[in-house]
């Protein structure tokens, strides 16, 4: 998986919202994972810690990953429901759905330390 | 917070809500952009290795001798498969990934640069060998094809739906191997359809030159 080329691009974005807020350091930030987005959380924060070392600006920077389930909608009878891309509806059987949640891959959230001027 | 004890700092919040992918997002645009401008019509080709996509480009190369096809060939390690399409006297350019296991959009910049001189009216990228991680990284391309060999076992879709997810056809190949593998066609159909109800099925030989027809025409189209 690319986990390793996803946490790459996830750190020039936050160095330059660093650069954008003019703060003085990242100190943590979240993100988003579906449970559908193919991303594997494991491997993904492996992936960070790696990535923290090359980056002396995230030394100590906190990852908050927030994992999100997959939820449904069936398209004949409106039930809402958790589940895969397999599942049939568990109140009308059947396959027809859309897709509500679980496909995210997002940096939601930054919090910087600023300097109080 | 740091209000309380004086030293001067404080935390800031900042709501991003940005994809991790949206870098690559924006050059896919800029590429389909770019190919729209020229004409291209782009075919992105995933599927694991060996499934059969080069194959499958000189097998559609022979078919549309009217159409003047060219090829992004994105290769792990070497020039191989690139050298074999050239042979077919058809514009190729190699992208040496370099170990990584997907092409993603500025790979793809940077390939069609030795194209766009003279661009082809159809364009197929052929991705690296992996069901798993193109899936991810849209290339500016018009349709995503996976291409999935009978001899790779019909558990494919549920092990991978993200592969499967946003494609527009799926070319089900090596059906002349069919007799000698457990693979049951309509089950893998079904399966298909629950990931993507809109995704085309192209059951097809290379081979024997079976069910190449609707292929070609969906391509034509
Ligand atoms: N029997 C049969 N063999 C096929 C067919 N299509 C391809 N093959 C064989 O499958 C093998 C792999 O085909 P390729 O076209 O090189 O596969 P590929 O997906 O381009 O492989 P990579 O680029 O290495 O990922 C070759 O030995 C082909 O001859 C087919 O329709 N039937
Ligand atoms: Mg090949
Ligand atoms: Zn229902």
């Amino acid at each position: 998986m690319h986990e390793a080329g996803l946490v790459a691009a996830l750190a020039e974005e936050l160095l330059r919202l660093k650069e954008r807020e003019g703060a003085q350091r990242v100190l943590r930030f979240t993100v988003e994972i579906g449970e559908l987005s193919g991303v594997d959380p494991e491997a993904f924060r492996w992936a960070y810690e790696i990535l923290r070392e090359m980056y002396a600006e995230l030394k100590e920077t906190e990852m908050i990953l927030d994992l999100v389930p997959a939820r449904f909608r069936c398209k004949i009878c409106g039930r809402e429901f958790p589940g895969d891309y397999f599942s049939l509806c568990p109140g009308c059987q059947s396959p027809e759905k859309t897709l509500l949640s679980g496909e995210e891959l997002t940096l939601r959230e930054v919090e910087f330390e600023v300097a109080d001027v | 917070m740091c209000e309380s004890c004086g030293c001067g700092e404080r935390t800031l919040r900042v709501t991003v809500s940005r994809g991790l992918l949206s870098e690559n997002e924006r050059l896919a645009r800029e590429n389909r952009a770019w190919f729209k401008r020229l004409g291209v019509r782009v075919v992105n080709l995933v599927g694991s290795p060996g499934a059969g996509k080069t194959s499958l480009i000189e097998a559609t190369v022979r078919r549309l001798p009217e159409c003047r096809v060219g090829v992004i060939e994105g290769d792990p390690e070497t020039r191989r498969d690139a050298e074999r399409l050239s042979r077919l006297g058809i514009p190729v350019a190699a992208v040496t990934t370099g170990g990584v296991c997907h092409l993603d959009a500025r790979m793809v910049h940077r390939a069609f640069h030795e194209l766009a001189a003279s661009p082809p009216e159809l364009l197929f990228i052929e991705n690296v060998g992996n069901l798993l991680c193109p899936a991810d990284f849209d290339l500016g391309e018009d349709l995503t094809v996976v291409v999935l060999s009978v001899t790779e076992g019909e558990d494919k879709p549920e092990k991978y739906p993200q592969a499967f997810r946003r494609a527009s056809a799926v070319v089900l190949t090596k059906v002349d191997l069919l007799p000698h593998v457990d693979f049951d066609l309509a089950r893998v159909a079904e399966l298909i359809a629950r990931i993507n109800p809109e995704a085309r099925l192209f059951p097809l030989s290379v081979r024997t030159g079976e069910g190449l027809e609707p292929w070609i025409e969906f391509l034509r189209a």
